[in-house]
């Protein structure tokens, strides 16, 4: 048992952002995770995927938050077990009680198969299978393995989209009344591209069940959902079909929570709070115009970012590395469907792996400006030859981003933040 | 009348064997194939096809799941012969991790399931303990120093008689103890390596293209400068070997 003094050394100590504070306390009390939640009225939610976790995580919160509920949640970033002791610690009184009703938390993919059995979530989102840092967990189906330990140790519903054929299997394994659906699709679906048929080994059949929760048209930031029997018009200013994919399961899982019960007011006000940015991204204002920096951590992400739009007139940098957080195989740019950048070219690479992408433009024939290995200096460099027309875009993966931000926040005063936060 | 000269390419299974960036060696080809001043063709070899292509002049397969291995095993052995006769007649082909194996004589998955190759290599496969997923450094007398990427949990045997590409300066390779690294056969060359391996090791592209043109129009075309960013990739490959792994720079003296 963590003394208090102890506790609330540690939440001082935890207030921002690190993870050592929960290292510590799972150091001293293994169990510290489990026990904390088991005293929660209201359960616990496991968020798990590749992609989309902080979205669904985010929009259920507001959800929950605003119908009364006091929600424990965890921050984008921190989704392995230190940060989520961490988020405990933090929620905490001195007494050790949690100062909440009910945990909603993303929890990556492999932490998410031992931690269920230990904290028996009584609902879970299973939101997809893509390739992810492959190098860590070794094959997709592999991932799709974890997933299925996590919805086994699931009390409850266990959420699917109807149309992710990537977790169908999943969903087959599982006891029909356990296992529910929604549908965000409002139209027939694509073809799916080549990135989608290399995942598509876990999927399985198309599930025969109907979708508890369905869009049922989305048009003009205004969203139709049918909710069990009812339907809800609500705002929805979020476009990106992989957004409104996962408001869909925040959606649902409130559903499957309350039931009847659900305040549609209070749903009304939480959605209507949700904003999209640039992808996911954060914008920045510096002398030469704006600059937008999106994450992309796989090519699944980074193919769907791509499709939304047209890079004919952006300016863009690519900024990739390849330490540990962010899987040390940078082979995936190959899968990146980067000819959305040939009319326009790229204007910087840089980053541990710049040449890396030099090579993989200069192999599709994809113009470049520079190569600048120094994140530092690439950006400087790209913020330097902005042009006020257009706005820049940085590509980057994990570390590059934790290395890129505040030399932006140097340039520039921060315009808008994540919209997920 | 035709002064174009072309070079076909055969991609293997490119839907179920091409997990880890491997298409960058089309890509690699392609190009390289254009520099060195033929007309490149890419042909995709799918499960359902049951002859190959008139014209092959490389072949390149990748790696994929074990899943992926699967569902091509009984569609790749249709055409057993087919590769065969190709390879003895000196067609140069570049076979990586999944395809490596099953262009040996078997492969025994983590699961226990034995799949056949088409045995044209006499190497033997069987999943070892854990996965091998690093970076991957080896010599090779052919073609120097090779850089890039592993992800796979394969134990490779050479048979007697069966030569390896190279050898492990950092890595697994083929996983046995005797350090080697993928096989040689013909003009076929076996190996690991993925990253993928041709963009940062032109040495091996410009050898495939320089085959296959001696093969088909009986002349040597002349050496091509590599892309100017070869040098920068590679040194970023190495450099990043050396820090992620400060025992093994520890260990060179």
């Amino acid at each position: 048992m963590v003394g208090k003094a102890l506790r609330a050394a540690l939440r001082a100590l935890g207030r921002h952002a690190t993870s050592l504070p929960g290292k510590v306390a799972l150091r001293l009390s293994p169990g510290l995770i489990s026990k904390s939640l088991s005293g929660l009225p209201e359960g616990v939610v496991f968020v798990t995927g590749t992609n989309g976790k902080t979205t669904t995580t985010s929009v259920l919160t507001a959800l929950l938050r605003a119908q009364g509920l006091r929600v424990l949640t965890n921050a984008s970033g921190s989704n392995m077990r230190q940060g989520i002791a961490t988020e405990i610690l933090n929620r905490s009184t001195l007494g050790g009680r949690l100062d909440a009703d009910i945990a909603v938390l993303e929890v990556d993919e492999a932490v998410a198969a031992t931690l269920a059995p230990e904290v028996h979530p009584r609902l879970a989102i299973v939101l997809n299978v893509h390739r992810d840092q492959l190098d860590r967990y070794g094959e997709v189906d592999t991932t799709a393995g974890l997933l299925a330990k996590v919805a086994a140790a699931t009390t409850g519903p266990v959420i699917f989209d109807i149309d992710e054929r990537s977790v169908a299997g999943i969903a087959a394994g599982l006891p029909s009344e356990q296992a529910v659906f929604f549908r965000s699709r409002t139209i027939p679906a694509a073809p799916p591209d080549a990135d989608e048929i290399s995942d598509a080994p876990t999927g399985g059949p198309v599930p025969q069940a109907a979708p508890v929760v369905q869009l049922l048209s989305h048009r003009d930031e205004q969203a139709v959902f049918r909710l069990g029997e009812q339907q809800v018009t609500v705002p929805l200013h979020l476009q990106a079909s992989y957004q409104v994919a996962d408001a869909t399961a925040a959606v649902a899982a409130l559903y499957e929570l309350l039931g009847d019960r659900v305040d549609t007011e209070g749903m009304s006000r939480a959605l209507a709070q949700v904003h999209p940015a640039f992808g996911r991204g954060e914008a920045f204002s510096v002398s030469g115009g704006t600059i937008y920096v999106v994450l992309v951590k796989n090519p699944h992400s980074f193919n769907t970012v791509l499709r939304q739009r047209d890079y004919d007139v952006t300016q863009v940098m690519l900024a990739m590395n390849s330490e540990y957080a962010d899987g040390r195989d940078i082979s995936w740019i190959w899968d990146v469907h980067m000819d959305a950048f040939r009319p326009a070219g790229v204007s910087v690479s840089s980053g541990g792996r710049s040449y890396d992408v030099a090579l993989r433009l200069y192999y599709d024939d994809i113009p470049l400006g520079r190569v600048v290995p120094d994140l530092e200096a690439g950006v400087r460099a790209f913020a330097h030859g902005l042009s006020a027309d257009h706005p820049g875009i940085i590509f980057c993966n994990y570390t590059s981003m934790l290395a890129i931000r505040p030399v932006l926040q140097r340039l520039a005063a921060v315009q808008g933040g994540p919209d997920e936060h | 009348m035709s002064t174009e000269r072309e070079l076909h390419i055969l991609h293997l299974y490119p839907v179920e064997m091409s997990t880890y960036g491997d298409t960058g060696n089309i890509l690699a080809l392609v190009s390289r194939a254009r520099a060195h001043g033929f007309v490149p063709r890419v042909d995709r070899l799918t499960a359902d096809c049951t002859e190959l292509p008139e014209q092959v002049d490389v072949v390149v397969g990748g790696g994929g799941q074990d899943s992926g291995q699967l569902r091509i095993e009984a569609a790749l052995g249709r055409l057993a012969d087919r590769f065969r006769a190709l390879t003895e007649d000196g067609a140069p082909m570049l076979l990586i991790c999944g395809m490596y194996q099953l262009f040996g004589n078997s492969y025994v998955t983590g699961e226990g399931t034995t799949m056949r190759g088409i045995g044209v290599l006499d190497v033997d496969t069987k999943a070892g303990v854990g996965r091998r997923s690093d970076d991957i450094c080896v010599d090779s007398p052919e073609f120097g120093r090779l850089l890039g990427y592993e992800n796979h949990s394969g134990i490779t045997v050479l048979g007697e008689g069966t030569p390896a590409l190279g050898t492990v300066v950092y890595g697994s390779g083929n996983g046995s103890e005797d350090g080697t690294e993928g096989a040689r056969f013909h003009n076929l060359i076996g190996t690991y390596i993925h990253g993928p391996i041709l963009p940062k090791n032109p040495a091996v592209t410009d050898w495939l293209i320089r085959t296959a043109a001696q093969r088909r129009y009986g002349v040597l075309p002349d050496p091509v400068p590599v892309p100017e960013y070869t040098e920068g990739a590679r040194a970023q490959a190495w450099e990043q070997l050396v820090r992620a792994h400060p025992e093994f720079r520890m260990n060179r003296h």
